[in-house]
């Protein structure tokens, strides 16, 4: 029984009151933390929240919401919590772009130093130089994907062995098979229809989640399954850009764009789908695709990104080429002909809250023992 | 003294899952009784208990629980003695009551049979109980006025829970885990979870000194007060005390608290309180046993308790023993400690220790010195709270000022800011926050680095709605300082983590202690000279027994040492920095060990070197 405090203190983009991907990740990995009982206390200086906080947090944590007010109150929050806090053990890294101000940290507090990298912000050197040339002083890694630390490792000295891999997690619990809501399909008027789905951020700067991809196969999908339909569930600014392709295709009365669905209303959108299609060609992880997967829907995802780790190497789904529409088209008619069962696939617990969670601990079990080895060497 | 736990249903009856329920919590508790365990469900299926049993008065099988009376009407669970049994008894079997047995539970029974609510204040002694009235169809669930034995409740569809501990409830029965932010802030304030409140949201406590009276299928009715522990410290006249009256008070609850079918010891520590019980208690006890533990580390210096303990055990008479853990076998311990623990509390370490060694003396029942400090005045809370505010009352604005002050060192100096010294002035003004700040472990305000703020705003909003300690001095709103501070003591500290930590750390070993000092009739007695002019003081104790070892008149207050602190910060000697790590550290180390899945779940990548 440790009977010494282990702090920490984590700079992350955003996590609780926030939502995506990264977001997500930061809450299961926040959770767990407090779960694994290692860490006494954990501050946390998120960059965002964007929606109002108004559950609890797990309690070893302190989450400082004013330095979700700027640039400069971050500075500030971040500085005078360092300032006050007595022992900082580990300083988080949650997000490339902040590395310059956790070096910063981890050296007030004479902190171990991790960074945790999610996708596509890390594949290459940033825009910001300082963080690109800080990178040499992180004491440990932490990898959603192997794919993600390779690339990493690609342009910095990092070796990838040296990354902890740390798949995002999906709430086995919370994602459950759940037969079609019918309210829901007349709201997109989807019944009788044969449906394709994609769930993500249409954003103009990341148009590598694989939607003009299933766009551009659909008049030919449409010959094959004239009963097809294609729902995007997501917003951003890409979303006039896709409409006004769709148009010019004539296949506005085969696309649906729902908007973004809420965090509660994602279950229902993905049991409308008998086939959750992602051919994306920057995901880091595709966390959509285990959610889908999860919920019993099968699913296709990309074989040159992280999804092909989600996927367990295609043990969990169907993996294709982005760039081949015409294998893309047929893996898309095959599913929906083939009209599988809907189920949850095995190997998929690889990816629930508790397996996640043990490798939390893992993680941090090689933190403290190295802050030891760090001590006793002192 | 033992485990008791239950079911009620609140509408329809209990299921066979109930039962299961209150099997596993009685299993939980089972530390708590090892002599025994039984089980009795009423025939309408509206009530069921649970016992585990320390026997220690009627040890034999007549006085096993869930004991019913000879009418049937009545069906008791107890946990704790009742002392003046053998009188209530007399005076009871006077007015045609029958007993079957030789326990102060059928006295109990009787007691509330012939007298109702009333009998709780006859009865003198240590307490918590659930009773079954079957004609009524009511269930009454009660606690001594001190609060010295626990019973927690929790409410679920249609059931209600009530077990000795809180934790059994959290771990066994079906209430959500959700924190009490109340509790959480309560905790680093004061270093334990202060009533009403539990660890846990859907758990808490029946209030000390109150009563439950409820049956099925009306709203759960709110606890009923029968009992003011605070309102003593300013009845009757207020008048001074002969040392020889108090002499025959304190022996007169020493007696009492030596009733008992087996051995009873004393707990022996170098202060006052614990040898003028043992000097006592050594002319009723033939072959008194005292213990005494200490610390390895603390041989030969001046904090070592043992050698001033073996002097004066010697002069009592007494059989002593000293036993000496060292920093292995703490650490050892700890897991037990931890698992034990009921709800988070910095303290009772100690009392686990010495539980422990009473145990394999082969000792149940043993005498313990708390409560003293608190009849006394010998907490510098009593020396120091009185001077403040009379300098605050000669100065005007000086809170005022010492609020600014506060707020100014805010900015420019944020460690001053966090210090006690710091709040020194701003609250000076108000007995209730000078007690907050010398009992606290850190201040309410001082927790944003501790706490998420939304545990924080609701915690602090839930202790002030509450206004459990304003109520405390309610009766006292003209009483001295000196009754005011006893009055918080007694209901607070004393309550709330002393006698708390007394029972599940005595329990976590099957060891009853007994607190003379916290005794109803104790308080009743003393209560008025100590709101009086001349209120007793430390040196009224020490002239009660024959001889004391001159060595301990002298003795400044230490506490019960104990060099965990720093065992568990690495410091070098005790620091207030100490205590806070100790207390950031408690709510962790006791959480639960993590339930392995029932498979182990593969990584999904083989482990690589960090």
């Amino acid at each position: 029984m440790k009977l010494v405090e282990f702090n920490a203190l984590m700079l992350l983009s955003d996590g609780f009151g926030g939502f995506g991907g990264i977001s997500q990740f930061n809450r299961d990995f926040l959770s767990a933390v407090d779960k694994s009982g290692l860490v006494t206390r954990t501050l946390v200086f998120p960059r965002l929240i964007r929606e109002r906080l108004d559950h609890d947090l797990p309690e070893s944590l302190v989450y400082f919401r004013r330095s979700a007010s700027g640039k400069s109150e971050y500075f500030w929050q971040l500085m005078r919590g360092l300032h006050l806090s007595a022992n900082i053990h580990l300083i988080i890294c949650g997000h490339i772009h902040l590395l310059p101000l956790a070096v910063l940290a981890a050296k007030i507090k004479r902190a171990r130093l991790a960074l945790i990298i999610h996708g596509i912000e890390a594949w290459q050197p940033t825009q910001y130089r300082l963080a690109n040339n800080l990178v040499s002083r992180i004491d440990s890694l932490v990898s959603v994907s192997k794919l993600s630390a390779e690339r990493f490792g690609g342009w910095s000295d990092i070796e990838t062995e040296q990354a902890f891999i740390l798949g995002n997690c999906v709430d086995l619990k919370r994602f459950v098979p759940t037969p079609p809501d019918k309210t829901l399909a007349a709201r997109y008027d989807l019944e009788g229809h044969r449906v394709i789905m994609t769930l993500g951020r249409l954003a103009n700067r990341e148009r590598y989640k694989g939607f003009d991809e299933v766009i551009d196969v659909l008049p030919a999908l449409v010959k094959d399954v004239p009963s097809v339909k294609y729902l995007i569930a997501g917003d951003g600014d890409d979303r006039r850009r896709l409409q006004a392709k769709v148009q010019k295709l004539g296949m506005q009365e085969y696309v649906v764009f729902a908007g973004k669905p809420s965090e509660e209303e994602k279950v229902a959108h993905y049991s409308l789908a008998d086939a959750y299609v992602m051919p994306s060609s920057g995901e880091g992880f595709g966390i959509v695709l285990l959610e889908a997967a999860a919920c019993g829907v099968p699913v296709i995802g990309s074989a040159i990104d992280g999804s092909k780790e989600a996927l367990l190497g295609g043990a969990l789904g169907r993996l294709v080429d982005p760039k081949d529409l015409d294998g893309l088209r047929h893996a898309i008619r095959d599913l929906l002909e083939a009209r599988p069962a809907r189920y949850r696939p095995s190997g998929i617990e690889n990816f629930g809250v508790p397996a996640f969670d043990d490798r939390v601990r893992i993680w941090l079990e090689s933190q403290m023992d190295a802050q030891d080895k760090k001590m006793l060497a002192a | 003294m033992c485990g008791i736990a239950g079911a009620f249903a609140l509408h329809g009856m209990l299921e066979p899952h109930h039962q299961q329920v209150v099997q596993r919590i009685n299993q939980w508790q089972a530390h708590r009784g090892p002599d025994g365990e039984r089980f009795w469900g009423s025939s309408d299926r509206k009530v069921m208990f649970g016992h585990r049993r320390l026997a220690i008065i009627d040890t034999g099988a007549s006085g096993a629980q869930p004991m019913t009376d000879t009418t049937g009407r009545w069906t008791v669970n107890l946990n704790g003695e009742i002392y003046n049994y053998r009188e209530l008894k007399a005076e009871l079997e006077e007015a045609g009551r029958v007993f079957a047995t030789k326990s102060d539970t059928e006295v109990l029974i009787n007691a509330i049979a012939q007298w109702g609510e009333h009998a709780l204040t006859r009865m003198r002694g240590m307490f918590a109980f659930a009773l079954w009235d079957n004609q009524e169809k009511e269930l009454w669930l009660a606690r001594d006025p001190y609060g010295i034995k626990p019973l927690y409740l929790a409410e679920t569809g249609n059931a209600l829970w009530f077990a000795s501990q809180a934790r059994a409830l959290a771990e066994c029965a079906p209430v959500s885990a959700r924190r009490d932010p109340a509790a959480l802030v309560g905790f680093y304030v004061w270093g334990s979870v202060p009533e009403p409140f539990s660890w846990w949201a859907d758990i808490r406590p029946v209030p000390a000194g109150h009563v439950l009276r409820t049956i099925s299928e009306v709203k759960l009715s709110k606890p009923k007060q029968y009992y003011s522990v605070s309102a003593q410290f300013a009845a009757g006249p207020k008048k001074p005390m002969s040392r020889s009256m108090l002499r025959e008070t304190l022996a007169d609850s020493v007696r009492n608290h030596l009733v008992a079918d087996t051995d009873v010891g004393v707990f022996l520590s170098s202060g006052v309180d614990s040898n003028v019980l043992a000097s006592l208690a050594r002319p009723e006890v033939k072959g008194l046993k005292t213990i005494t533990l200490a610390f390895r580390e603390y041989e030969g210096t001046h904090n070592d308790e043992a050698p001033l303990a073996e002097v004066a055990a010697k002069k009592i008479g007494s059989d002593h023993r000293t036993v000496r853990i060292d920093k292995q076998e703490f650490e050892d311990l700890l897991p037990d400690f931890f698992r034990k623990m009921d709800q988070p509390t910095i303290d009772g370490l100690n009392t686990y220790l010495i539980s422990q060694v009473a145990k394999r003396e082969g000792l149940k029942v043993v005498l313990s010195g708390l409560g003293g400090d608190e009849l006394f005045g010998s907490y510098p809370s009593f020396q120091q709270i009185p001077p403040l505010m009379n300098i605050a009352k000669a100065v005007p604005g000086l809170v005022t000022f010492g609020r600014v002050l506060r707020a100014v060192s805010r900015e420019i100096s944020p460690q001053f800011y966090y210090s006690k010294l710091a709040s020194v002035l701003a609250c000076s003004g108000n007995v209730l926050d000078a007690y907050m700040l010398r009992r606290c472990v850190y201040q309410p305000d001082g927790l944003d680095l501790i706490l998420d703020e939304r545990w924080l705003e609701e915690g602090n909003a839930r202790l002030r709605e509450a206004g459990y300690q304003e109520e405390i001095l309610r009766p006292l709103q003209h009483a001295s300082w000196r009754a005011q501070i006893s009055a918080l003591e007694s209901c607070t500290y004393l309550r709330n983590q002393l006698l708390r930590d007394a029972d599940w750390a005595g329990m976590a070993h099957g060891v009853e202690i007994r607190v003379p000092y916290v005794d109803r009739v104790v308080l009743e007695t003393l209560g008025p000279t100590i709101a009086s002019s001349h209120p007793l003081q430390k040196t009224d104790l020490l002239a009660v027994p024959d001889a004391l070892p001159s060595e301990l008149q002298g003795r400044k207050k230490t506490g019960f040492l104990s060099p965990a602190y720093e065992w568990a910060t690495g410091e070098t000697h005790a620091t207030r920095q100490g205590l806070k790590t100790w207390t950031n550290l408690v709510p962790r180390l006791m959480r639960a060990p993590r339930r392995p899945a029932a498979k182990p779940a593969k990584p999904a990548y083989p482990r690589s070197a960090a």
